[in-house]
C-alpha cells in the first residue's frame, strides 16, 4: 500500500510534528520546575519544656524530614528569642508573652499553633520551711525575667496579698532554676525542674491552675514564612498533630521516647503533663476561632497586662498576629 | 554499481541534532557540577575549619571558667546552621558531653551517632589535629576537632581532651549547585530547543516535505498516474530534482502513450484477426498467453494461469501432438522458418477445437539454442468444421450419383456426422406413407435395442424429440432428456441406453412436407452450439436430398417398369420428325416391330386411317396448346397387316426442355364388344321404361274393368250358368291381365318388393304352369316339391320372375333340349359356409332350378352374377337375368349359388329364410271374415282418377264405412284441417299437384297422428323412396286391388295400434 495521500499538497501541514512539540513542552516543564528552588527547611527553635516535646516526639517518629523541618534545640528561651530576632530561625516555640516581646522588638510574627496551656505546669516552689505564700515576705524569690515568671509571681503575690516590694526578686534563667532554688528561698519554675525540685522536698505554694489561660505556649513564625513556606508549615503542623495522637493513644511508647530527652522516667514524663493541657487540632481550631476563650482575647489581655506591668514598653499591634489558616483537617 | 545506502532524513537528522545537543548540554552540566562541587567542598571545609575552631575556643574558654551551660549554649547555637546535621562534643571515653540534640547526651557516640567513626576519633585525639572527610557521594563532610574539655586548675595544660564531631550536610549546597547549574543552562537549553524546532521545521518544509512530495508523485507515477508533475519550485538540488521528475514524467507519459497506441493497434489487429497470442520460454517452460488464447478453448486467462508447456500438452489432442512436435522440432532446428500447425485442443466443455498455431523463435542463445518463441493462435474450428461438412457432403453426393442404396448413404451421413461431432450419435427416422409413424432409417451408432424400440413409433405432440418434431414439423431441442416433459414416456428407455440429450430436426421435402427426422443424441445433457445447428441444417438437407433422390429413383424405376410392363402400348415420338423415340414392350410385342424398326417409323405408319397430313392436322391443337390431350379411336396395323381397334390418348409432354408426344394406346377390341352389350341393356332399359308406363295405365284400366265386373255381377244377381261363366272368364282375363302387367313391371326392374307369406310349393306350381307354356317342346319341366308346406316371406311375383328367368336360362343352355327341374326343400345353414352363402345360421328354404345343359366353365362361373355378363350371343339376352336373381335373393335376406359341371348341367339355388306357418290367417272362413272386415269409421279417400275413386268408395260404403272423397292432396289437407272427423286416410300416391300422396301422409302423421293412413299405388317408378324412407313407413295397397284385399288392408290398418 502506498499511502501517498498522506502527502497530498492540499492537506494542511504541521511544520513541526506534534510529538516533538509535546516532548519539548515536557522538557521545558522539567527545566522550569528545576529552576524553582524547593522551600528551604524550616528551622524551628525549641527550648526545654514538656509542652514542646510532642514536636520532638514527631521527629522521633520520623514524621519530619530534616530537609523540610529542622528542630533546633537551644538551651533556653533567650537563645531562641535571640535567634528569632537575628532571623536565624524561621519559627520558634515560645510563650505567648515572649512572642509579644518579639513583636515589640519589631519582629513581624504569626501565631499558627497553640502548643499548650499551662494548667498547673508553672509553679512557685519554696523551701520546705516556708509554708504559705505569706511566708515569702522578705524572702528571696528566684524568677526568670520573663513574662511567664512575672505573671506567675505577680499572681502568687496577689494571692498572698503581697507586692514585689515585699520580697527580694532574684533573676534566674531557666537553665539555672535548680541552682537558684538552692541559693534562694523560693523559685518560679516549671517542668522538668518542677518535678525534680518537688522530689527534693520543695513546697508548692502557687501554680498556674490558679490563673487558667494566662500562660500559653505558641508556635510562631516570621510573617513572611506563612507565604514562602505554606506547604512546609502544613507539614510541620500535620506531624505535630500525629505525634499528639500517638501520645494520646500509645502514651507508654511516647513517654519512653520522651524520657531520654527529658532525663526523667517514663512515669515522670506522663506525670509532668498533669499541669499542662495540650490542645489538639479541634482544640486549636476552637482557640483560633472568635469567642470569649479565644486566643485573640488572651493575646489582647496579655498585652494589656504586660504593658501594665511594664513588661512591654509600648502598645503593640496584634491585629494580624493570629493565623489559623494552617490548621487543616 | 554499488548501492548507495540512504537513511530516513525525516527521522535521523532531527535525532542526530537532538542527541548532539543534549549530549553537549549534559557534558556542560557534568563539568560544571564537577567544578562547583569541588569548590563547594573546599569552601565548606574552610568554613567548617574556621567555625569549629571558633567554637572550640569559645567552649574551651567557657569550660575553663566552669560555665558548662554556656559552653553548651555556644554549641547548640551552632545547631541553627542548617548544614550542621550533627554537632557533638565527645569526651575521650567516647561519650557525648555536649550536643545539638539532647537525645544523645551522655551516650556513647559510636553507638548513638550516625557516621561517627571511633578510629578517626582516636586518631584525632592522638594527633591533636582536625580531621575532615568528604563522603564518597559528596553529600556529607565529617569533621573531628580536638577540644580540651578540662584543664589543669593551675596550669594551662589540658587535663581532658575530647573532640568535636560534626556531620556537615552538603545536600543543601548540592541542591543549590544544581539549581545554579540548571539556571545557567536553562536559557541555552531553551534557545537550543527552539533552534531544534526551527531545524525540524526547516527540514520538513524544505527537505523532508519536498522529498515526501517527490516520493508521493513517484509512487503515483509508478501506479500509473502518468504525466503527474511535482510542484516543487525554488532553487537547489530538490527543485532541480522536481524539474527532472516532471520532465521524466512527461517523457514517460508520451512514451507510454506511444506504447499504448502501439499496443492498442496490436490488440486491435489481434482482436480483428481474432487470434490468441502466446509466448514460450523454451528453456524454462514458462508460457504466457493472452485472453483470446484461453477464450478459444473456453477458459478465462485466470483459469489457465500460470501456464506452462505441460498444460499446453495436456490440452492438445494426442493424435495431433506428433505432427505439431515434428513441426516444432524442424523450426527449432532452423529447418523451417516458422512453426505452423493445425491441432485440436480440448475445449472446457469437452469438445475439440481446431486451432492454427503459428510461431517463431524470437530470441536465441548463442545462435543455436532457442530461448523464446512467440506466436499466434487462431480458432479454425469453423473452417475445419466447414471443411469436414463439405467433405461429408461431397461424399454423400458421390454416393447419390453412384449405386449406393439409401440406407448406405444415410449410414454414411450418420457416421460422418458422428466423426465431426465426436462423442455424439446421429439418427435418422423416416415417416411412413400415412404420415403417422416413424420408421427406422439409420442410426448405426445407437444401440440396436433402442432403434428397435423407436421403430414404428407413432408421432404426437409429446413423443420424445423426434416424434414431436415430426408432429409439429419443427425443430425440437431437448438438452436434458431426464427433465424434459416431452420425454416423460421415454425417459427410462433413453436412460437405459445412456442418452442424455436429443436434438431432432424434421426432414422436409418440397412444400415443407415432413418425411422424417434427423436427430443428434448426446450421452450427457447438452445444448447444441451454433456450429452444430449449422451442421444439423446442412445434414438435414443432405438427408432430405438423399431420401427424395432415392425415392425419385425408385419412382422412376417404378414408372419405367410401368412403362415397360404396361399392357397398353405407350409411344413417345419426336415433335418434329414424329419418329418414335421410345415404345414399350407391349407396343413392340403387339405391333410385331422391334424398337430399332419403330425408331424409323412414325405413327402414320401404323395408323392406316391417317395420312401424314391428316395426322399433322390432328396434332395442331396440342402444338398450339389449345388442348392438353386428344383422345380418338382408330385402328392399328400390325407388321403382319392385321388390324385392331385402339383408343389413342395423345399428349404433348415437356421433359427436361425436350418436347415429346406421348401416345397411350388402349386396345378397345373388348370395349367395343362391351359397348354392344351395353347398347342391348340400354335398349332393354328403354323397353322396360316404356313397358312400365304402359303397365301402369293398363293396371288402372284393369282395375276399372275388374271393379265394374264385380258390381255388374252383384247387380245382376243370380242368373244363368252361362252368364256366370262369362263373368268368370272376364274376371279371369282381367286377373291374367293384371299378372301380365306385373311381369312386365318386373322385367322393367321398376317394381318394388312386396313380400308376402307364401307357401313355396304354391308359387312354384303356379310358375310351373306358366312356364310349361313358354318352354320349347323338346324341353321338359319337372317340379320336385316337399310334402309339407314351406313358408317364406318374399315378393311372390319377384320369386316367380326369378324362376322364369332361371328357367329361360336353363332352356337356353339346352339347345338340344333336356329337362328343367324346379325343386324346393328345407335347408339348415349351420356354422360351415358350404357355398360361401354369407348367411346367418338358421332354417332356410332352398329353391333350385337345374338343367341338363352344357354347363358353365369355371372361368365364366365367377362372372355370372355381374351385370351385362352373358354367354349368349348379342341380342339373345340382356345379361341382367342372373344379376336380377342375385339382387332379389340378397334383398330378401337370402342368398344364391350356382353349381355347374360343364357337359352335365347347371343348378342355380336360391335360399330364403323360412318363416312360421301362418296358413290359419289366410284360411279364415269366408262369412266370418266378411263380418270381421266390416266397420263404421270415417275414411277419407284421395284419388285423382274419378273411376278408381268411385270403385273404392262403393267398396268401402258396402263394408259400412263412412266416406269422404277428394281428388287431390291439397283438398284432403283442407278437409283434415277443417276439423272433420277422419279415422283413416286412404290415398293414391301419384297425384297431380304440388303435394303427392306420400307427402300428404307425412303431413298428416305429423299433424294428426290419430288418423290412420293407407296408401295405394299402381306404379312407383321414381318414387322408391316412399318405402325406403324408414322414418315414415306407410302401409301400401297395390293397384289393382280386390274388394277383399281393400277390406283386409283397411281393417288391418284400423286395428293396428300405431
Amino acid at each position: 500500500m502506498h499511502n501517498h495521500d498522506m502527502y497530498r499538497e492540499d492537506r494542511p501541514t504541521f511544520l513541526v510534528p506534534r510529538h516533538i512539540v509535546a516532548c519539548l513542552v515536557v522538557v521545558l516543564g522539567i527545566l522550569t520546575a528545576c529552576s524553582q528552588p524547593p522551600e528551604p527547611p524550616l528551622r524551628i527553635g525549641t527550648s526545654f519544656w514538656p509542652g514542646y516535646e510532642p514536636l520532638h516526639l514527631a521527629k522521633s517518629l520520623d514524621l519530619y524530614d530534616d530537609y523540610r523541618v529542622k528542630l533546633i534545640e537551644l538551651v533556653n528561651a533567650s537563645d531562641v528569642l535571640h535567634a528569632m530576632r537575628t532571623r536565624n530561625l524561621e519559627g520558634a516555640v515560645l510563650t505567648l508573652d515572649e512572642a509579644l516581646t518579639l513583636i515589640q522588638d519589631g519582629i513581624d510574627l504569626r501565631v499558627i499553633l497553640v502548643m499548650d496551656v499551662s494548667n498547673g505546669g508553672d509553679v512557685l516552689l519554696a523551701k520546705p520551711e516556708i509554708k504559705t505564700l505569706a511566708g515569702l515576705r522578705g524572702k528571696r524569690v528566684a524568677v526568670e525575667y520573663t513574662a511567664v515568671g512575672a505573671i506567675l509571681l505577680d499572681a502568687a503575690l496577689e494571692a498572698a496579698g503581697l507586692t514585689v516590694a515585699d520580697i527580694e526578686v532574684v533573676a534566674c534563667t531557666v537553665d539555672r532554676h535548680e541552682d537558684c532554688y538552692s541559693s534562694a528561698n523560693a523559685v518560679v519554675t516549671f517542668e522538668p525542674v518542677r518535678t525534680r525540685l518537688l522530689n527534693q522536698g520543695a513546697r508548692l505554694l502557687f501554680d498556674s491552675s490558679q490563673i487558667p489561660g494566662r500562660i500559653v505556649d505558641v508556635l510562631v513564625v516570621h510573617a513572611e514564612i506563612t507565604e514562602t513556606h505554606p506547604e512546609s508549615l502544613q507539614y510541620l503542623l500535620g506531624g505535630y498533630f500525629q505525634a499528639l495522637e500517638h501520645l494520646q493513644h500509645q502514651p507508654d511508647d511516647a513517654a519512653r521516647r520522651m524520657a531520654v530527652r527529658l532525663g526523667i522516667t517514663a512515669a515522670e514524663v506522663l506525670a509532668s503533663y498533669d499541669g499542662i493541657s495540650l490542645p489538639g487540632l479541634s482544640g486549636n481550631k476552637t482557640l483560633f476561632a472568635d469567642g470569649p476563650e479565644s486566643l485573640q482575647t488572651t493575646v489582647a489581655d496579655l498585652a494589656h497586662y504586660m504593658l501594665e506591668k511594664k513588661l512591654l514598653s509600648e502598645v503593640i499591634s496584634v491585629e494580624n498576629f493570629i493565623d489559623g489558616s494552617f490548621l487543616a483537617d | 554499481m554499488k548501492s548507495l545506502r540512504v537513511i530516513s532524513l525525516h527521522f535521523w537528522l532531527p535525532a542526530l541534532v537532538g542527541v548532539t545537543f543534549i549530549l553537549s548540554i549534559l557534558i556542560v552540566i557534568f563539568n560544571a557540577r564537577q567544578i562547583l562541587e569541588s569548590e563547594l567542598t573546599n569552601r565548606s571545609i574552610q568554613f567548617i575549619n574556621i567555625d569549629l575552631n571558633a567554637l572550640v575556643q569559645d567552649m574551651e574558654r567557657e569550660l575553663s571558667f566552669g560555665n558548662d551551660n554556656d559552653a553548651n549554649r555556644a554549641l547548640s547555637i551552632r545547631g541553627i546552621n542548617t548544614e550542621y546535621e550533627t554537632l557533638v562534643a565527645v569526651d575521650k571515653q567516647g561519650r557525648v558531653q555536649f550536643t545539638t540534640h539532647k537525645i544523645w547526651l551522655g551516650q556513647l557516640a559510636e553507638a548513638a551517632i550516625p557516621h561517627f567513626d571511633s578510629n578517626r576519633f582516636r586518631e584525632t585525639l592522638e594527633e591533636r589535629e582536625p580531621d575532615f572527610l568528604v563522603s564518597d557521594d559528596r553529600r556529607i563532610i565529617t569533621a573531628y576537632f580536638p577540644i580540651t574539655l578540662e584543664r589543669h586548675p593551675d596550669e594551662l595544660r589540658p587535663l581532658h581532651v575530647g573532640a568535636l564531631f560534626l556531620v556537615y550536610d552538603l545536600g543543601y549546597a548540592m541542591d543549590a549547585i544544581w539549581m545554579e547549574i540548571w539556571q545557567s543552562v536553562e536559557i541555552p537549553l531553551l534557545v537550543g530547543l527552539l533552534g531544534f524546532i526551527l531545524l525540524i521545521a526547516f527540514l520538513r518544509s524544505y527537505a523532508t516535505r519536498p522529498l515526501r512530495h517527490l516520493l508521493s508523485v513517484t509512487q503515483r507515477l509508478a501506479e500509473g498516474e502518468l504525466g503527474i508533475e511535482s510542484k516543487l519550485s525554488g532553487t537547489g538540488v530538490l527543485a532541480e530534482l522536481g524539474k527532472s521528475f516532471n520532465s521524466m514524467s512527461r517523457q514517460l507519459k508520451e512514451n507510454v502513450e506511444v506504447l499504448r497506441r502501439s499496443e492498442q493497434r496490436q490488440q486491435e489487429i489481434i482482436w480483428g484477426t481474432n487470434v490468441g497470442t502466446w509466448e514460450w520460454n523454451i528453456q524454462t517452460g514458462e508460457t504466457i498467453i493472452n485472453d483470446r488464447w484461453a477464450e478459444i478453448i473456453g477458459y478465462t486467462l485466470e483459469e489457465l494461469t500460470p501456464m506452462d508447456f505441460d498444460t499446453w500438452l495436456a490440452l492438445a489432442h494426442p493424435d495431433d501432438l506428433k505432427r505439431s512436435n515434428e513441426q516444432l522440432k524442424r523450426h527449432l532446428s532452423r529447418e523451417l522458418d516458422y512453426y505452423k500447425t493445425e491441432t485440436r485442443f480440448r475445449h472446457k466443455n469437452g469438445d475439440w477445437v481446431w486451432v492454427l498455431d503459428r510461431g517463431k523463435v524470437i530470441e536465441w542463445i548463442e545462435d543455436d539454442k532457442p530461448l523464446r518463441m512467440s506466436g499466434t493462435r487462431a480458432d479454425i474450428s469453423e473452417r475445419k468444421w466447414a471443411e469436414e461438412i463439405s467433405v461429408l457432403e461431397n461424399k454423400v453426393l458421390e454416393m447419390l450419383i453412384g449405386t449406393s442404396s439409401m440406407t448406405e448413404i444415410l449410414d454414411s451421413i450418420n457416421l460422418g456426422v458422428e466423426k465431426i461431432i465426436t462423442g455424439l450419435f446421429s439418427s435418422i427416422l423416416l415417416l411412413d406413407s400415412d404420415g403417422t409413424h416413424l420408421k427406422y432409417g439409420s442410426a448405426p451408432s445407437l444401440p440396436s435395442d433402442y432403434n428397435q424400440a423407436v421403430d414404428g413409433i407413432e408421432i404426437g405432440p409429446n413423443v420424445g424429440s423426434c416424434g414431436t418434431a415430426a408432429y409439429f414439423n419443427k425443430q425440437v431441442i431437448v438438452s436434458d432428456i431426464a427433465k424434459d416433459p416431452l420425454w416423460a414416456n421415454y425417459r427410462d428407455l433413453a436412460q437405459m441406453h445412456g442418452l442424455g440429450a436429443c436434438w431432432s430436426t424434421p426432414i422436409r421435402k418440397s412444400h415443407d412436407i415432413v418425411i422424417g427426422t434427423f436427430a443428434i443424441y448426446s450421452p450427457v445433457p447438452k445444448v447444441p452450439t451454433q456450429n452444430m445447428f449449422e451442421l444439423i441444417d446442412r445434414m438435414t438437407n443432405m438427408v432430405a436430398v438423399t431420401i427424395e433422390r432415392k425415392r425419385a429413383e425408385k419412382e422412376i424405376a417404378r414408372f419405367s417398369r410401368i412403362f415397360e410392363d404396361s399392357l397398353n402400348e405407350i409411344y413417345l415420338f419426336d415433335i418434329d420428325s414424329l419418329k418414335f423415340v421410345q415404345a414399350n414392350s407391349a407396343a413392340q410385342h403387339n405391333l410385331g416391330f422391334s424398337m430399332e424398326e419403330l425408331q424409323e417409323m412414325t405413327p402414320v405408319d401404323i395408323k392406316p386411317e391417317f395420312t401424314p397430313e391428316s395426322f399433322a392436322e390432328l396434332l395442331v391443337p396440342l402444338r398450339k396448346g389449345k388442348k392438353e390431350i386428344i383422345v380418338f379411336e382408330t385402328i392399328h396395323q400390325r407388321k403382319d397387316s392385321s388390324i385392331y381397334d385402339v383408343e389413342v390418348h395423345l399428349q404433348l409432354l415437356k421433359l427436361d426442355n425436350e418436347e415429346l408426344f406421348v401416345a397411350i394406346i388402349l386396345d378397345i377390341t373388348n370395349k367395343k364388344k362391351q359397348e354392344a352389350t351395353l347398347n342391348q341393356a340400354q335398349k332393354m332399359e328403354a323397353v322396360g321404361q316404356l313397358t312400365g308406363g304402359i303397365a301402369h295405365d293398363f293396371n288402372n284400366l284393369l282395375s276399372i274393368i275388374s271393379g265394374n265386373l264385380r258390381f255388374l255381377r252383384q247387380d245382376i244377381g243370380e242368373t244363368s250358368e252361362d252368364i256366370d261363366e262369362l263373368f268368370e272368364d272376364a274376371t279371369s282375363a282381367v286377373d291374367d291381365g293384371a299378372e301380365l302387367t306385373q311381369r312386365l313391371l318386373g322385367f322393367s326392374r321398376t317394381r318394388l318388393l312386396y313380400p308376402e307369406y307364401k307357401n313355396v310349393n304354391d308359387t312354384i306350381e303356379k310358375s310351373a304352369r306358366f312356364l310349361s307354356r313358354t318352354l320349347a317342346d323338346n324341353t321338359e319341366l319337372e317340379t320336385v316339391l316337399p310334402d309339407e308346406a314351406l313358408f317364406i316371406n318374399v315378393d311372390p311375383s319377384q320369386l316367380e320372375n326369378a324362376l322364369l328367368n332361371l328357367s329361360i336360362n336353363a332352356r337356353d343352355a339346352m339347345v338340344q333340349g333336356g329337362t328343367i327341374t324346379i325343386s324346393a326343400e328345407r335347408y339348415y345353414h349351420g356354422d360351415g359356409d358350404e357355398y360361401s352363402l354369407s348367411l346367418p345360421e338358421g332354417d332356410y328354404v332352398k329353391i333350385s332350378v337345374s338343367d341338363t345343359g352344357s354347363g358353365i366353365s369355371p372361368e365364366n362361373l365367377q362372372h355370372l352374377f355381374e351385370p351385362f355378363y352373358t354367354t349368349k350371343e348379342v341380342g339373345k339376352g340382356s345379361g341382367l337375368g342372373l344379376s336380377m336373381v342375385f339382387g332379389f335373393t340378397q334383398q330378401s335376406k337370402g342368398s344364391c349359388h350356382i353349381d355347374s359341371t360343364p357337359g352335365e348341367g347347371t343348378t342355380v339355388s336360391m335360399y330364403f329364410p323360412e318363416v312360421a306357418d301362418n296358413r290359419n290367417i289366410g284360411q279364415k272362413p269366408e262369412d266370418e271374415e266378411e263380418l270381421f272386415l266390416r266397420g263404421s269409421e270415417v275414411i277419407l279417400v284421395v284419388e285423382d282418377e274419378p273411376r278408381v275413386r268411385r270403385v273404392a268408395l262403393r267398396d268401402l260404403r258396402k263394408l259400412g264405412y263412412q266416406t269422404l272423397e277428394v281428388e287431390n292432396a291439397d283438398m284432403a289437407k283442407t278437409i283434415i284441417e277443417s276439423g272433420e272427423p277422419v279415422d283413416l286416410l286412404f290415398s293414391d300416391v301419384l297425384m297431380p299437384g304440388e303435394m303427392d300422396g306420400h307427402m300428404l301422409a307425412v303431413w298428416t302423421r305429423e299433424n294428426y297422428p290419430q288418423i290412420k293412413i293407407l296408401l295405394t299405388s299402381g306404379y312407383s317408378k321414381g318414387k322408391t323412396e316412399v318405402r325406403e324412407d324408414k322414418a315414415h313407413p306407410f302401409p301400401l295397397l297395390r293397384k289393382p286391388y280386390s274388394s277383399k284385399n281393400l277390406a283386409r288392408q283397411i281393417k288391418t290398418v284400423l286395428m293396428n295400434v300405431s
